[in-house]
């Protein structure tokens, strides 16, 4: 059921519309909250407005739904490297992490 | 927002920065407000007797009784920055030892949802008006003004003196019976 849980991160591109939506969401209900507060002149709507502007951008942003998980990184494939087994193990570790870094950045 | 916590933490810093600008938003919409009012203080009964402080020197010191009237409206000073007000009736007089002589009274602490119209008929005093030595005798300048306090959310703690006060004099003889 829960099955976009069992890895709690989102994609860049999710984590960028993430942090925009929660400051907009933030925003909106802190100035909903100053107009409100203002009108009835009393200040303590103001910050519960502030708070539930909190809750909705913590259920809206904080859980990675689906919708921030759309565009996956495309890693390459693991390269098997074992031609040469004369090789000391430093050597083959530096390969390894050579390896690991160069992920195609370009496909999103 | 990188991780699950990430986030979290981000959010909550942004919302705590968003409501410390709300808050000053608050103070700049009231810092400039006239918080002073009209007030009529008036005596009633004023008994002055010479005895022991015993929680001083045990010396014979002047100490003053009164009774007094206050009115005042103070509702239209409550706002979205006002908790409360405190307010206090200072006495303000002259002795040959002290050009300035201050005591407080009475006070009164007002939350926002009471009753700010106060009419008060013939009200004691809250504390003892001593003097620290015979200054109260035959003194004929004695000035009752009234003060408050703004207790705010946010902002400063302003001392507001009221408009009008009330000027009387102590008898020049003691009071020897009970009172």
């Amino acid at each position: 059921m829960f099955k976009f849980i069992d890895n709690w991160h989102m994609d860049f591109v999710g984590q960028a519309w993430a942090e925009k939506l929660s400051r907009i969401i933030i925003t909106l209900f802190g100035a909903i909250g100053l107009v409100y507060g203002y009108a009835l002149q009393q200040f303590s709507m103001t910050v519960y407005i502030l708070g539930a502007g909190f809750a909705l951008a913590s259920l809206l942003t904080i859980p990675p739904w689906p919708m921030y998980r759309k565009n996956p990184l495309n890693w390459q494939p693991v390269k098997n490297k074992d031609k040469d087994n004369s090789s000391k193990k430093a050597k083959k570790i530096s390969d390894y992490a050579l390896d690991e870094i160069s992920f195609n950045i370009s496909s999103y | 927002m990188h991780s699950f916590l990430q986030r979290g933490n981000a959010l909550l810093a942004y919302t705590l920065s968003v409501l410390a600008c709300l808050t000053f938003a608050c103070f700049i919409s009231t810092v400039f407000l006239n918080y002073r009012t009209d007030v009529d203080i008036s005596t009633v009964r004023i008994v002055l007797k010479n005895i022991p402080d015993y929680s001083a020197s045990r010396e014979e010191n002047d100490l003053g009784f009164l009774t007094f009237d206050l009115q005042t409206d103070l509702k239209h000073l409550f706002n979205w920055n006002v908790k409360q007000l405190f307010v206090y009736l200072t006495a303000e007089y002259e002795t040959p030892n002290n050009k300035l002589n201050q005591v407080v009274l009475w006070d009164k602490i007002i939350l926002r949802e009471e009753n700010a119209k106060l009419d008060f008929k013939n009200i004691n005093t809250k504390y003892y008006f001593w003097d620290d030595g015979n200054g109260l005798k035959g003194n004929k300048n004695i000035t009752l003004t009234l003060s408050w306090n703004i207790i705010p959310n946010a902002g400063f703690l302003p001392n507001i003196f009221a408009q009008g006060s009330h000027s009387f004099k102590f008898p020049a003889e003691y009071t020897t019976s009970r009172i």
